[in-house]
């Protein structure tokens, strides 16, 4: 849930989406689940001209799996937050574990 | 292929409704056709002889009258081509059965049928419209037209052409139709109605594709109302008022009278009975009950002789519905679709049921109650959201005065760290220390002056007593807590990275814990604390040493070995560094002053000293050293400078006294991390010495430590600079040499000043060239410098 | 958090993965692809937060000269990796 719970921290916020076909599409991030499935609004593709087809759309659902990377503002990020949310939640992972 | 022989197609226009007339209803219209008819009595009579079998001979006839309305009065030639005794033979058996079964279906719906008086009688100005729909012949076929063969009367309510030709000969009508019926299907329909009342409301269904039609278009022995009534069944939304029923219901009274006259004598005198028994009752659906008993008891007592009635069959089936008032017909339809639609309702919630065995339904359940647990438990809800429960707590905070969770201020403490604020507090503190100490010395300039002169005379560096009586007792100490670690000699980066992550682990549960303190009352002065929040304090003193023993500031310093002591390692991790705070808070003085000890005793090989030192021909620091001295100067110096500033002066002394023997003075003084800890001791035991509450021995003491370090740095007072450039920040070397400067006797300020003049005049040229902004600050900077030796920029023009 | 934390620091592999928070790391994908960056977070997916990426993309071009391979760099401040591309994680001194 960490990353879930990371984003959720980041809506209203515009990252850019590389999905694994390379496609990147910039917009306001609208909400996420805990399948880091993704809303986009206000979006607009990185490169139009390779992807004529998507310059009427407004807004995406993107399926968390086919995401590689989301480009974030780091000024929305606490990284040491981040940090000592990713050691608890590696220490509730341990301790589920054993 | 009617009944009697009569084709209701042969002469249509006789029989089709006037057009002139006001519709079905006018009465006179329907019956004009009887009084012209001057045969009707013949054929009656006819009818009468062939199909009479004896068995009426004990009959009452009284309510014969009633058959002409029944059957019809001949309105049409009729024909010879019938055989009623044939017909009947045929079906006399069924025709037993039925009666049967009509008797056992009509008696208990025979007693609530009186009493169910209506409050109206013959009221409605609409009386003659509905005469012919409401006939008593039609309520006397009520029951067996209704349920007789459907395919056949279908027609006539579906075909508006056939009701036109029917309407004026509706008497005759009715019985041929009923003929259409084979025996088979008869019994057939008989069963099937008989099975179940459902059933049979499903039949009624093909009446109602013309529910509107129904008034007009049947033909006045069929019972309107159990259509309707049975329409009403299907679609209770639409149930009429008990007032439209009785629209339907008064006109009888009317129409009987109305008939009267034209009926044969013995029906007219049956009539009369009936129309006597009116004015008690007053009530035109009683009366028309009444009618529909009377017949029936007479069809009952004299099976034989309707055998116009082979349609009989139905009635039994039907009589409970057709008998019952119409208000409570419409009552029972209604309770009925009601029941109807509370059944379908519960098939459909109930089509899932059996679906889970109750072991599952008890899985699910634990399942719901294990969240409902764990979304009560709070601890569970912020290891799950931690991120996002904390970043919001901080961003949500609109209003820096609103207080926030102490699992917030945890971060918000750090939050100001990374930004820059908690740094420029950080300067601002040191920048006050040595503006007090400045102050201070101007003040008392007499005092410092004489101070000085008569410490001058005594400075004995021979016999210097070191604080070191005061590290040996913290060293011991140490020693005696020492527990058995392995050697970090050998710590490669992993273990130093695991060490690191293990403090961590501690820091995060002393947190957890902290909060925990929330849950427990707090505790009264006035009372001993409570058990629980002596438990509470036990674990957190359990954890809080923990905590230090894992930074592994009590591992054995050993001058001799080349490695790094191991919490000094660790401190070269930026995570080590930004932890330090949040450890602070939950460290005891002791374990403070230690760490504070150990930081000082290594200070020379700190990772940001040792790299922060200007490499020949540099400008700048590489930006990783730069991040990591920014790092330690933000989380690692303002935990100690708080400490420091309310140490005593021993304490300094015995700190600067350790800096002098076991480190390299002078390599520090060359780092900006260095340089703030020189700043830190000089400026604090300056402003002690001030405050004069120290005894004389400290302060001899103290003079001795800073004449030492005096004459250690001398000619060593410009490479405390960062390389020059106009836009360089030597702020922190002003305020080092400015804690000096205000120590200083004459002649080392002379020295001082000699030292750095050409940075000083470089300053003031650059702040003259600089933005105002800058150059202010640099003037400033300068000045601090000058000031703690009574001089001022001004004077050097 | 519990007593045995300080013997079981790295008992699982991604207990490593942990020393690198906030510490550099070289991070390879599928896709001949490789990141450099600072390691804020990661999950038991091997989803990855990483700070002042570089991206290395390898392009072996499709000529007849087979030999040459083309790499684009980019960076990104913060980035988050969702863990189906991610390879392997090292950790890395810092450049």
């Amino acid at each position: 849930m960490l990353f879930f719970s990371f984003f959720k921290t980041l809506v209203d916020h515009e990252v850019t989406i590389e999905l694994k076909n390379d496609l990147k599409i910039t917009g306001i991030l609208k909400s996420v689940d805990q399948f880091l499935n993704i809303k986009l609004d206000e979006i607009r593709v990185v490169e139009e001209g390779k992807y004529p087809h998507l310059s009427a759309v407004k807004n995406v659902f993107i399926r968390g799996s086919v995401v590689r990377y989301v480009h974030l503002p780091a000024n929305a990020v606490d990284t040491a937050l981040l940090e000592d949310a990713t050691r608890r939640e590696a220490a509730n992972v341990a301790g589920k574990a054993r | 292929m009617s009944f009697f022989g009569f084709d209701p197609s042969s002469n249509p226009n006789s029989r089709s409704h006037p057009s002139t007339a006001p519709g079905f209803g006018a009465a006179p219209d329907h019956f004009a056709g009887l009084s012209l008819r001057p045969g009707n009595d013949d054929e009656d009579g006819i009818d009468f002889e062939d199909t009479y079998d004896g068995l009426g001979d004990g009959l009452d006839e009284t309510d014969d009258a009633l058959n002409d309305d029944t059957f019809g009065d001949g309105g049409a030639p009729v024909g010879k081509d019938f055989d009623f005794a044939g017909s009947t033979a045929r079906v006399a058996e069924v025709l037993e059965e039925e009666h049967e079964i009509f008797e056992r279906n009509r008696k208990p719906a025979h007693k609530p049928i009186i009493p169910t008086v209506g409050p109206t009688h013959k009221t409605t100005t609409t009386e003659h419209q509905h005469i012919p729909s409401l006939a008593p012949d039609m309520s006397l076929w009520a029951e067996p037209s209704v349920p007789a063969p459907q395919q056949n009367r279908q027609p006539q309510y579906s075909a508006p052409e056939h009701v036109q030709n029917d309407f004026p000969t509706q008497a005759p009508r009715a019985p041929p139709s009923k003929k259409f019926m084979s025996l088979e299907e008869v019994e057939a329909e008989i069963l099937a109605q008989g099975r179940q009342q459902a059933h049979s409301a499903q039949q009624q269904l093909h009446h109602v594709p013309m529910p509107g039609m129904q008034p007009v278009q049947l033909p006045p022995h069929i019972p309107v109302t159990q259509p309707l009534g049975q329409f009403h069944h299907q679609g209770p939304a639409h149930t009429p008022s008990p007032g439209a029923h009785q629209q339907f219901a008064t006109p009888p009274q009317e129409h009987q009278n109305f008939l009267m006259h034209q009926l044969p004598p013995h029906m007219q005198h049956m009539l009369q009975q009936n129309q006597n028994m009116l004015p008690q009752h007053l009530q035109a659906a009683v009366h028309e009950r009444m009618l529909q008993q009377q017949l029936q008891e007479q069809i009952r007592m004299q099976p034989r002789e309707p055998l116009q009635q082979q349609p009989l069959p139905q009635p039994q089936v039907q009589p409970p519905m057709a008998r019952i008032a119409q208000e409570e017909r419409a009552k029972l339809l209604e309770e009925e679709s009601k029941r109807l639609k509370r059944n379908h309702k519960i098939a459909q919630l109930a089509r899932y049921n059996g679906l889970m065995t109750p072991q599952d339904k008890n899985f699910i359940q634990r399942i719901q109650l294990q969240q409902l647990v764990s979304i009560g438990n709070t601890d569970d809800n912020t290891a799950e959201d931690f991120y996002y429960i904390v970043h919001s707590a901080i961003r949500a905070r609109a209003n820096p005065q609103q207080p926030l969770s102490q699992l917030a201020q945890t971060y918000l403490f750090r939050n100001g760290g990374r930004n820059n604020g908690r740094r420029d507090n950080h300067m601002q503190r040191m920048e006050q220390q040595v503006a007090r100490a400045v102050a201070a010395a101007k003040a008392h300039p007499k005092a410092s002056q004489l101070v000085l002169e008569g410490s001058l005379g005594k400075i004995s560096f021979s016999n210097v007593k070191t604080p070191r009586p005061m590290l040996n007792i913290k060293r011991l100490d140490s020693d005696q807590k020492h527990l058995a670690h392995k050697s970090y000699a050998n710590a490669d980066r992993k273990t130093l990275l695991a060490i690191v992550e293990t403090v961590y682990d501690v820091l995060l549960e002393v947190e957890v814990h902290e909060r925990e303190r929330s849950k427990i009352p707090p505790p009264n002065p006035n009372a001993p604390p409570s058990e629980a929040a002596q438990e509470w304090e036990a674990k957190r003193v359990e954890l809080a040493d923990r905590l230090y023993e894992e930074m592994r500031v009590l591992e054995p310093i050993d001058p001799a070995s080349r490695t790094r002591h191991p919490f000094i390692a660790i401190l070269s991790f930026g995570k080590m560094k930004r932890a330090i705070p949040r450890i602070f808070r939950h460290l005891n003085p002791e374990q403070r002053v230690t760490i504070l000890t150990m930081i000082v005793v290594h200070l020379d090989v700190l990772d940001v000293v040792r790299h922060g030192v200007y490499p020949p021909g540099a400008n700048q620091l590489p930006s990783a050293v730069r991040e990591e001295v920014d790092m330690f100067a933000n989380n690692v110096l303002p935990p100690l400078l708080s400490y420091v500033y309310e140490a005593p002066l021993s304490i300094v002394v015995g700190l600067l006294g350790l800096l002098l023997e076991r480190v390299d003075v002078i390599l520090i003084s060359k780092t900006k991390i260095g340089i703030a800890f020189l700043t830190m001791f000089f400026s604090r035991a300056e402003l002690l010495k001030q405050s004069g509450r120290s005894d004389e021995k400290e302060l001899q003491d103290w003079q001795n430590v800073y004449n030492r370090f005096f004459d250690m740095l001398q000619g060593h007072w410009m490479d405390c600079f960062p390389p020059s450039g106009r836009f360089v920040e030597d702020q922190y070397v002003w305020q080092f040499l400015a804690s000096m400067a205000v120590g200083a006797n004459e002649i080392q300020q002379r020295e001082l000043v000699g030292a750095v003049k050409d940075r000083v005049m470089e300053n003031v040229q650059a702040s003259k060239v600089l933005p105002p902004e800058i150059g202010v600050q640099k003037r400033e900077n300068v000045n601090l410098f000058m000031r703690a030796m009574g001089l001022d920029v001004e004077l050097l023009g | 958090m519990v007593e045995t934390d300080s013997a079981s620091a790295i008992s699982e592999p991604l207990d490593l993965v942990r020393l690198s928070l906030d510490e550099h790391v070289f991070v390879k994908l599928r896709g001949d692809r490789e990141l450099r960056g600072r390691l804020h977070a990661y999950d038991s997916h091997c989803n990855l937060v990483l700070g002042d990426v570089e991206e290395t993309i390898y392009i072996v071009s499709e000529d007849e000269d087979d030999d040459s391979v083309q790499t684009i760099k980019k960076n990104s401040e913060m980035l988050f990796v969702r863990g189906d591309s991610v390879v392997l994680i090292s950790p890395t001194a810092e450049s």
